[in-house]
């Protein structure tokens, strides 16, 4: 695949423990419009694997449920590449997530 | 219900419906826990709303990506270089289509830029659409575009609100010298001053005429039209203050038009190369008879229809006020550019119509080939449907493969057209109006472009619909016979017939065409042109100012003429027949009939004519004499009257002895000496009119052809006729000398290139229709082999299994005449126009053209049968 800006931060966002669409969106910065598309390709290409959570969890939670993104093994291989090739990524999503909540995993 | 919310539900009906729960599920949830999480920080505000709302807008972008992607994006340059591949992999069908298609495409751009050329460009004038052409309408005579007389023009001029300006033009022609040059005669314009300002046209070099010009006594001034300035003047940047003789009359050149300025006339004979302005006196104001082409730009806010009410109603007053001149006259208003190009329009559209057939005839062929190889391909395509290849996919894969050879055909047509384009420039450029410039501009590139993708549509989609309807099983059985499902060959069979009928909606319109004019050259023109030389010549400046002179000149040039030995006879007339398609023609009575009412006064041809013109001409005389030496100035005044007028106005009678009257300047009466045949002076295609020939000794005329019969039907050579004028006057241009036979043959000029144009076309789309027949009857005996082995095993003769092809070819042979009869008889009404003495719906050609179709359909379906009856039926039935 091709390793695009956007797909690296992307990656280390969910390196990082971002599992839901939104949260990539704050410590990305990216558009929500550019994310989901994104996520699907990288779904598809066998570097990221989605489930939903159980809706018998969230039922109890009186919430409805979310959908819950991480990364494959493939997927971690890229992500190690893309901080070979963008050594920026790291400080940059560092830096988003000391200004933001900690990401919290609800799965 | 946040707005957040709402955008992402509308977003949702994006999302291909089956993905659309779950999408619209992962949406809701992220809105709902991001807000809870704002609100448990207590930070949930109108700003954060904001933010929201701008988050979920990205919600459309992301369904539409969901729309496209995987569907239609994903694999497209897979297909795109498999496609290619498989085209390489086969590359007789692909020469094959390839090269249809790029003549299909080649020539359709090639006739459309000409089409764009001439009647779709914006004509080379400021705000050309609110530029009119105002004519006078002889109502009673259904005439509705007549010149104008000036008496109206001035007046229309000073009473019309609708235009800005109103300007006049008379084309002409005049003899153009300076200082030592070749003397030459050009095609002039005499113009309104304001013409130029009417039009919108500024002076590339120097000024266009102003108000001043158009004083009596400014008048000698002109401007050059590029053509002349380049050819005459070497382009020359100072040319600007330089005299000019016109007609003897020395001129200042003031200004040089743009190029593409032109206005063409055939009063003229071409494009208007110099522009002398009018000036107006009271003698316009009153004078009588039509002679001006009349332009004027509305006013803006002023509609056509308005101004067309409005010179009605002027027009209605002029008629009170003049009876005399105006009962039965009115006056139109058309728009300028179709006015410019009406001769040619019918034509353009008829030839871009029929190119248009040829191109779907080869879309068919196409599509047929691709039908045939996907039969080849069948095995292919069920291996990847098997594999889990959704339809979509199979179908963009053969749309793609389309599309490429259409692209290649588009890309080798549009190198055709140019070729096609530059070919057809050299064979017409006389035809089309002066401004029309042909060229492959971005809109021809674009109509290319369109075309190469429409006609990928066109022949790929039926069969990629038809091919990507796959049955899974049957072709991947082993020894499946892989053959063509009944409805894929119901589809060859239904583009073969479409293509049958459009070549004969070709062929039965090529065929009117000949026959029309095969009528119109068999014409008898009145006179015999073989054998006969012409001369045109025109007496102008001081010179030959007095009538003595004008008259002394051709009696002069006519005895020298007499001294050529091999020459027979020679006389003169005012307006070569079927030379330039005008002449002259007035109204005029007789002394022994009532008048008619006003506004259907009787009109005649009218011309001068000098020396021995009807026995040198070859024109019958019927009754009395011609006219001979002793009809001088001062003898009685004598007329000769054609057969039409004879009969017309004296049924039953002798004309001989009778007196006719007419205004010519002044007012005339003469008594009828001779009546002669009819000649067809003005079109081969026009009935011979009235005419009334006049003595040139008595009405005199200053521009006179000379014509010439040589002895033994040989016409007498130009340089000997050119010694002899220039023996009279060395210094009078003679550039137009032809012989009688090219002037008439030029004469069907247009017809004949209509004519070829067409025949071209349809001996294309009769060959095209009759490949494609072949291919579709030869491809179902291939594909029947195994049945007609069988059938012969049974016992069918080789005949019986002959006669069973030829009748399946027969079949849509039928089907597609009779489809292209009723197409041709729906087609005839655009061809009205454009046949002469032939009906549109003339049966005999219907007739003709239905036979050779089928003829040629009996010859395209014999070499299957034959093919198909020497098939060996053990060797059919072993292959299993």
């Amino acid at each position: 695949m091709n390793l695009t800006y956007p797909t690296a931060l992307v990656l280390e966002a969910l390196a990082r423990g971002h599992h839901h669409g939104f949260q990539i969106m704050d410590v990305t910065g990216l558009p929500s419009g550019t994310i989901y598309p994104l996520l699907r390709r990288l779904d598809r290409e066998g570097l990221v694997s989605s489930r939903w959570e159980k809706p018998a969890v969230a039922r109890r939670e009186q919430r409805p449920s979310r959908r819950y993104y991480q990364l494959t093994a493939a997927g971690e291989a890229q992500h190690a590449l893309a901080l070979e090739r963008f050594h920026a990524i790291e400080i940059l999503i560092g830096a988003a997530r000391k200004k933001l909540r900690p990401a919290r995993s609800e799965a | 219900m946040s707005l957040s919310w709402l955008m992402v539900r509308i977003a949702s009906w994006l999302v291909p419906r089956r993905e659309r729960s779950e999408w619209r599920l992962e949406w809701e949830s992220e809105i709902w826990h991001y807000r809870r999480e704002l609100a448990s920080e207590d930070r949930l505000d109108w700003r954060m709303e904001m933010k929201l709302l701008g988050r979920s807008l990205g919600a459309v972008p992301d369904a539409l990506d969901l729309r496209s992607s995987p569907r239609l994006g994903e694999g497209l340059g897979a297909d795109l270089s498999y496609g290619l591949r498989m085209l390489r992999k086969s590359p007789g069908f692909t020469l094959v289509a390839v090269l249809l298609l790029a003549l299909g495409i080649g020539a359709t751009t090639a006739i459309f830029s000409v089409v764009n050329g001439v009647l779709l460009k914006p004509l080379p004038f400021q705000d050309p659409e609110r530029l009119v052409m105002v004519w006078e309408n002889s109502y009673k005579r259904d005439r509705a575009r007549n010149v104008v007389g000036p008496y109206n023009f001035l007046r229309w001029r000073e009473r019309a609100r609708s235009f800005a300006s109103m300007s006049a033009f008379v084309p002409w022609a005049a003899n153009l010298a300076e200082g030592e040059g070749e003397p030459e005669r050009v095609a002039i314009g005499y113009v309104s001053a304001d013409l130029f300002s009417t039009l919108g046209v500024s002076a590339a070099r120097g000024r266009v005429f102003t108000p001043e010009d158009g004083i009596p006594g400014n008048e000698r001034v002109v401007l050059l039209g590029d053509g002349l300035w380049k050819r005459r003047f070497g382009a020359d940047p100072d040319v600007v203050g330089r005299t000019l003789r016109v007609d003897g009359t020395e001129m200042t050149i003031v200004g040089v038009l743009p190029p593409g300025v032109e206005l063409s006339s055939q009063q003229a004979g071409g494009s208007v190369q110099i522009w002398n302005p009018m000036a107006f006196t009271n003698e316009h104001r009153e004078a009588r008879g039509r002679y001006m082409l009349v332009m004027a730009r509305l006013l803006s806010g002023v509609t056509l229809e308005q101004a067309q009410e409005e010179m009605k109603r002027i027009a209605a007053d002029l008629e009170k006020e003049n009876a005399d001149f105006n009962a039965g006259w009115s006056a139109n208003v058309f728009p300028l550019q179709p006015e410019l190009v009406r001769d040619v329009r019918g034509a353009i559209l008829v030839l871009f119509a029929a190119v248009g057939a040829v191109l779907l005839i080869a879309c068919a062929n196409v599509g047929n080939l691709l039908l045939t190889r996907a039969v080849a391909r069948e095995r292919e395509l069920s291996v990847r449907a098997a594999l889990g290849a959704r339809r979509f996919r199979i179908l963009r894969q053969l749309l793609v493969e389309s599309l490429l050879l259409a692209g290649v055909g588009g890309v080798l047509g549009l190198a055709l057209a140019e070729a096609f384009r530059r070919a057809l420039l050299s064979i017409l450029p006389a035809e089309l109006p002066a401004f029309a410039t042909i060229g492959l501009d971005s809109r021809v590139l674009a109509f290319t472009f369109s075309m190469s993708v429409a006609t990928s549509l066109l022949f790929g989609l039926l069969p990629a619909l038809q091919v990507s309807r796959l049955d899974l099983v049957e072709p991947l059985k082993e020894g499946a016979r892989g053959g063509a499902s009944a409805p894929r060959q119901r589809l060859k069979n239904v583009l073969v017939t479409v293509e049958i009928a459009l070549a004969v909606v070709l062929l039965v319109t090529t065929g009117l065409l000949i026959r029309s004019f095969h009528s119109l050259s068999r014409v008898n023109p009145g006179f015999q042109p073989a054998g006969l030389t012409a001369v045109q010549i025109n007496l102008a400046g001081p010179r030959y100012e007095t009538n003595e002179a004008q008259i002394a000149f051709y009696q002069q040039a006519l005895a020298k003429l007499q001294e050529i030995p091999t020459l027979e006879r020679a006389g003169a007339i005012s307006w070569l027949p079927l030379g330039s398609g005008l002449g002259s023609a007035t109204s005029y009575r007789v002394t022994d009939k009532p008048d008619p009412p006003p506004g259907e006064e009787r009109t005649a041809d009218v011309r001068m004519v000098a020396g021995d013109l009807f026995r040198a001409m070859g024109i019958p005389l019927l009754e009395g004499r011609g006219f001979e030496e002793s009809d001088r100035p001062d003898s009685r005044a004598v007329v000769v009257v054609n057969q039409t007028l004879a009969e017309t106005v004296w049924p039953g009678e002798s004309p001989i002895g009778k007196i006719v009257e007419m205004s010519w300047g002044e007012d005339i009466a003469a008594e009828v000496v001779g009546v002669v045949g009819d000649v067809r002076l003005v079109r081969l295609e026009t009935a011979p009119r009235a005419t009334l020939y006049w003595p040139q000794s008595q009405l005199p005329n200053n521009f006179m052809s000379l014509i010439a019969r040589g002895k033994d039907g040989r016409p007498p050579a130009a340089a000997d006729l050119r010694a002899a004028v220039a023996t009279v006057d060395p210094e009078l241009p003679l550039t137009s000398v032809q012989e009688m036979e090219d002037v008439v043959a030029r004469s069907l000029g247009r017809p004949r290139l209509t004519l070829s144009l067409m025949s071209l076309f349809g001996v294309v789309a009769l060959l095209l229709a009759a490949i494609g027949l072949y291919g579709v009857v030869a491809f179902s005996v291939s594909q029947r082999v195994r049945e007609i082995g069988l059938r012969m095993a049974l016992g069918a003769s080789s005949s019986d299994v002959s006669r069973l092809v030829l009748r399946e070819g027969l079949k849509l042979a039928l089907a597609g005449v009779a489809l292209g009869v009723v197409g041709a008889l729906f087609a005839a009404r655009f061809l009205e126009s454009m046949l002469y003495e032939v009906e549109p719906r003339d049966p005999m050609t219907l007739v003709v053209i239905a036979a050779l179709l089928i003829g040629v359909a009996l010859v395209a379906s014999y070499l299957p049968a034959r093919r198909a009856s020497r098939i060996d039926p053990f060797l059919a039935l072993r292959t299993e």
